[in-house]
């Protein structure tokens, strides 16, 4: 069944063409949601929002944008709403930035490990900042419209988060480093 | 020599540096490592694999959206893990079932042995508690299942020659009670009527448990196809069971009541499609 098809199908309630969207495209969704919800439980619940917003505004849905686009932006904007829902209940985070000092490289593949268990430590202001602009791709504009702030608000924010993100990596580091050592020694 | 913040260098990703940036980066060898690193991080960053969803956050997704009416159709795919289910509590009711009669004392000791009327079970209702000596028999007085008669007579009467009937009990009130047939449990006289009652409890807890599953599943066990691929699930745990033991009473009946379920549902299936199989 190619995508048009079971679009087509999926907007009158076909289960098995919804269940062949989900299946296509629930990596790409929960991946955006996971990242910017930074823990796995909520990811979850938010994905599974994202999935019942998209199948319910699916009949809407005209095909003027490609689906992955369309549903993107549901996932993105399902994600902040549930950020927006738990700040409400918790209150804002403070946001500090350490100091940092230069790291050796990694590979790449331990770096994108890193990279996104160090995602999950940042605050969450910062974190769906970084995501949207250096993961997902959007624009400061996009940004600033999606979370209601400015252009340069939502580039003060990046700069401070990937600072922050620098941080996290040279401690992980070190502590990697330290671990190095202690096992050189023990040899 | 002042170090460029980590902000700066942040931003030194996306933009081109001032005079005095371009400067120190010249001159630091350090900084210059850290904004190659910063740079390989936001690479990295737009390289994040995607992220698979926990296995089971379909099933969760899709309850949601027959609820919510959003599915209309349902999809056709096996329902692997409510067939699982099923499946289990099956496999849990045959084993139990076999191994409470491997442990349990047996029918044929119940029936003529001499714990037969010296163990008294507890009152389920079921038929086998024994009235006080000397009571009236308003409740149903246990029977020696060999001889057919009260127990508290079978020592010091002598035998008829032919088993007596089983007494029925009007007074009796099984807990068991089914709108349709307002069952009773009778108390069997024979190992045959012992084994026939089995395999008549074997269908009730079959009818109970797909309606349990039912009413636990909500609309997705009104599916015929998805209850189709139930059943056929349970003939095929039982067959598996049979094969183990292939003489085994309670797996037979357990087997046969589930061909029957699976036969029902085919034709409800074959019935409600019009002419079959699309």
């Amino acid at each position: 069944m190619n995508e048009t098809d079971c679009i087509r199908r999926a907007q009158q309630g076909d289960g098995a063409a919804i269940r062949e969207l989900y299946q296509r495209y629930s990596p790409r969704v929960f991946a955006v949601v996971r990242r910017l919800a930074g823990d796995d439980a909520l990811a979850e619940d938010w994905a599974q929002e994202a999935w019942v917003r998209a199948f319910r505004a699916l009949p809407t849905f005209r095909g003027d944008a490609r689906f992955s686009t369309w549903l993107h932006r549901i996932a993105v904007n399902s994600a902040l709403h549930g950020r927006r829902g738990r700040e409400r209940k918790a209150g804002r985070e403070t946001e500090l930035l350490p100091d940092t000092v230069p790291a050796a490289r990694t590979d790449q593949a331990v770096l994108r490990i890193a990279l996104q268990r160090a995602l999950d430590e940042i605050p969450a202001g910062m974190r769906q900042i970084v995501v949207l602009h250096d993961v997902e791709g959007y624009t400061h504009d996009e940004i600033g419209e999606l979370l209601g702030i400015a252009a340069g608000t939502s580039k003060s924010q990046l700069f401070k988060a990937r600072a922050r993100l620098r941080g996290i990596l040279q401690r992980g580091h070190e502590a990697d480093m330290k671990e190095e050592v202690y096992v050189a020694s023990d040899a | 020599m002042s170090h460029l913040t980590p902000e700066a260098l942040a931003r030194l990703v996306d933009e081109a540096p001032t005079s005095h940036e371009a400067e120190h980066l010249a001159a630091c060898h350090g900084c210059r490592t850290e904004l190659d690193a910063m740079r390989e991080d936001v690479q990295a960053l737009a390289m994040l694999p995607d992220m698979a969803p926990a296995p089971d956050a379909w099933d969760a997704l899709e309850r949601r959206l027959v609820n919510e009416g959003v599915i209309r159709r349902r999809s056709f795919a096996f329902p692997v893990s409510r067939l699982a289910q099923l499946a289990a509590a099956i496999v849990v009711f045959v084993a139990g079932t076999a191994a409470g009669r491997m442990t349990a004392p047996a029918l044929e000791q119940f029936a003529g042995g001499p714990d037969a009327t010296t163990s008294p079970a507890p009152d389920t209702g079921m038929g086998s508690t024994p009235a006080p000596a000397g009571s009236p028999d308003t409740r149903g007085v246990p029977v020696n299942l060999a001889s057919g008669r009260p127990d508290d007579l079978a020592d010091s009467t002598p035998e008829p020659s032919s088993p007596a009937p089983i007494r029925p009990q009007p007074q009796r009130q099984s807990p068991i009670s089914f709108a349709s047939n307002e069952a009773r449990l009778p108390q069997p006289g024979t190992l045959d009527e012992a084994a026939a009652l089995l395999r008549q409890t074997e269908e009730w807890y079959l009818t109970a448990l797909t309606r349990y599953a039912e009413l636990t599943t909500g609309s997705e066990a009104n599916d015929p196809i998805a209850r189709l691929a139930a059943l056929q699930s349970i003939v095929m745990t039982t067959q598996a069971a049979l094969s183990q033991a292939p003489s085994d009473p309670v797996i037979n009946g357990a087997h046969l009541t589930a061909i029957a379920q699976r036969d029902a549902a085919l034709r409800q299936v074959a019935a409600t499609s019009g002419n079959g199989w699309h």
